[in-house]
């Protein structure tokens, strides 16, 4: 499966949605230190035909979610990071099958995503023995793209956490 | 026209090396007889296996897992796709077909013959020695066990520690990425070698299409052999078979093989399922799931319907499975040594369907859970948060829909107790299958006789675990190893005498 240019962005900004580089505590990932993008495309590749589609619907009702929930005229990547961590959270804990499975969905490639990464696992401390921390990993952070991000299609972004949007 | 890649010739073509192909083949290859085995998926040396979880699955699951039935809330079907099949990236679990399950098939079905109870007893000890079953060892049983066999005795439960075909296991939970010290005697690393050693003959990344039938005779395999990385066709295969052709491709893609290979009637039919679903908690000490066998422990409730079993879980499904995303997600996160995960597995009543779906790859199966079945999950999903609160756990997410999350005491349980849960709330899986080719003595309720042969075509057998009329309720990996023993032993015997 290959990615719109834009679904890329849509990718990159719903799956860092579930662990916001701005929490304060917790595990914090550091900007460029997870590759979304390669976690939810592996995941998409090696699933079956129909289960594909499905993957890519879900990123689409999900990233658009902020407009049909009601929360703001924008998709997930006009949001401030928190703001998408709410929307998600709030639709992980629907009534309705068909959020609650959907953003399950692009969960799993978050979550294949963050503890793949070896700095993230080894701050998560799966690894932990007898109270002793697992072995640090320095992160590999990605290098800031060459030039500024085109635009997203999102109406009234939230400009002020998302300084990449123009 | 594609090219013709493979060509080959044997007494036994055997399209399948799960437990049932791997056994059948062992069976043949040592009574002299030429086998060809045939693997859709890759053959991969235990060295070549990734460690990482999303590599791995990506080799040797199928589909990475995202292969569901069909409807309005689909749950995925769980099966290993390389050398060694589901046997590959199984915990090893080992159980003797249950006397219950056993004596039923005798008076319903008329297999006396193959369930027999000294010949399968003997087909049980075989396999038992030549694939190292143990007990699991206290010592490598990890926390996650450990907390339910304490929860066990505290509520009088019948638990145990689980057999599995692990003599050597170190307890690194790595099962589902491949044994690195093959402790673990999946078919990969035990029966299909063997088998080699006697003269057998493997083509890896060969997906059959067809069996060949002429004359009301099965007389070969026909079908495309794969690339390793994209599964696209790079050609076809052929293997004539002199004796006969046994399939072992599963109990979903057997009946489509053999739809596909113009067979119909009962095949896909009464397919029956043994899912199961699980519950995470936090407990105040570490458990560090990491550490021991990925299964160790079990606690079987036959008389109840279901058996709970611990089981580790990587760190990238733990977290999937722990509830929420944003701040509260990532506190859960920092954590992940302090939790732990049983599953509730229901052997469930209601039959399903498998057929052929559009497309190569595809198939269409449908599978509804009855009432009945829903109240069995609620009851083993309640059992199990119970069993957590009992012993210290102070978070369990019962991961049930529409209830909250978290639970924080065991009063709440009572909530899981008196919901009126639908398969909608539930997040089930499952990888013990069967039925779609049922074995049996009358060819109007099944499709293959006691002997395995299907009833419509000579020389054409099933030796998965597709021919087993009934949900066994527990894991099937011996009790087809066993059965297809017997079948294969037999088919041996009649080839010698023919001879």
């Amino acid at each position: 499966m290959k990615l719109l240019s834009i679904e890329h962005r849509l990718v990159r900004a719903t799956l860092e949605g579930f662990a916001p580089t701005t929490t304060e505590g917790g595990l914090v990932p550091l900007e460029g230190e997870v590759d979304y993008v390669s976690a939810f495309l592996t995941v998409a590749n090696a699933s079956t035909d129909r289960a594909r589609i499905g993957i890519r619907a879900a990123l689409w009702v999900v990233a658009l979610a902020p407009m049909w929930m009601g929360v703001a005229f924008a998709t997930m990547a006009g949001l401030s990071q928190a703001k998408r961590a709410e929307v998600l959270d709030r639709m992980l804990n629907s009534s309705s099958f068909l959020p609650r499975e959907l953003a399950l969905l692009i969960k799993i490639s978050a979550a294949f995503a963050l503890m793949s990464t070896r700095s993230i696992r080894a701050r998560s401390g799966y690894d932990r023995r007898g109270g002793k921390p697992a072995p640090h990993v320095e992160p590999v952070l990605a290098r800031p793209a060459a030039k500024k991000p085109r635009a997203l299609p999102v109406l009234f972004p939230d400009r002020a956490s998302n300084p990449g949007v123009a | 026209m594609a090219k013709m890649m493979i060509e080959d010739e044997a007494d036994f073509v055997i399209i399948g090396t799960g437990a049932g192909g791997a056994t059948a083949a062992r069976v043949l290859a040592a009574a002299g007889l030429s086998v060809v085995m045939l693997e859709e998926g890759p053959q991969l040396r235990t060295d070549e296996r990734p460690r990482e979880l999303l590599p791995a699955m990506q080799q040797s699951m199928r589909d990475f897992g995202t292969f569901t039935t069909r409807g309005a809330h689909p749950f995925p079907l769980l099966q290993g796709r390389m050398v060694g099949g589901s046997t590959a990236i199984n915990s090893g679990i080992i159980w003797r077909l249950p006397e219950d399950v056993r004596l039923d098939w005798i008076d319903r079905f008329g297999l006396d013959e193959l369930v027999e109870e000294k010949g399968l007893e003997r087909a049980f000890d075989v396999i038992e020695k030549e694939l190292d079953v143990v007990e699991t060892d206290e010592q490598i049983q990890g926390n996650n066990a450990r907390k339910m066999a304490e929860a066990a005795r505290a509520l009088g439960l019948p638990g145990r520690a689980i057999h599995r075909n692990s003599r050597k296991c170190e307890g690194r939970g790595e099962c589902l990425q491949g044994c690195a010290l093959e402790a673990r005697q999946s078919m990969d690393v035990s029966y299909i070698p063997k088998a080699i050693g006697d003269g057998a003959r493997l083509h890896a990344m060969c997906q059959a299409s067809r069996v060949l039938i002429e004359g009301g005779r099965a007389v070969g395999v026909e079908g495309w052999v794969l690339d390793r990385d994209t599964r696209k066709n790079l050609g076809r295969f052929r293997v004539r078979a002199r004796r006969a052709v046994i399939v072992a491709a599963s109990v979903i893609w057997t009946p489509v093989l053999l739809r596909r290979s113009g067979l119909s009637g009962l095949v896909g039919d009464r397919l029956q399922l043994h899912p199961g679903s699980a519950v995470v908690a936090r407990f105040p000490e570490p458990i560090t799931m990491g550490v021991g066998a990925t299964q160790a422990y079990e606690i079987p409730m036959r008389d109840r319907g279901f058996k709970i079993e611990s089981l580790t879980l990587p760190p990238e499904m733990l977290a999937t499975r722990l509830p929420g995303a944003g701040p509260a997600w990532q506190q859960m996160l920092t954590e992940l040594d302090h939790y732990a995960q049983w599953a509730g597995l229901i052997r469930m009543r209601a039959h399903g369907t498998v057929r052929p779906a559009f497309g190569q790859h595809d198939a269409d199966v449908r599978y509804t859970p009855g009432e009945r079945d829903l109240r069995t999950m609620r009851e083993a999903l309640a059992l199990i948060c119970r069993m957590m609160f009992t012993v210290g756990a102070t978070e369990v997410f019962p991961g049930i829909a529409r209830l909250p999350q978290v639970l924080r005491h065991i009063s709440e349980v009572d909530l899981i107790e008196q919901a009126d849960i639908k398969q909608s709330d539930l997040h089930m899986m499952a990888s013990h299958l069967f039925g779609t080719a049922v074995a049996g003595r009358d060819s109007a309720t099944s499709v293959v006789g006691p002997d395995l042969q299907c009833h419509d075509v000579r020389d054409l057998y099933v030796m998965d675990a597709s021919v087993f009329p009934t949900n066994l309720g527990v894991n099937p990996q011996h009790s087809i190893m066993a059965v297809v023993f017997r079948a294969a032993e037999r088919l041996a015997n009649s080839q010698a005498i023919a001879a």
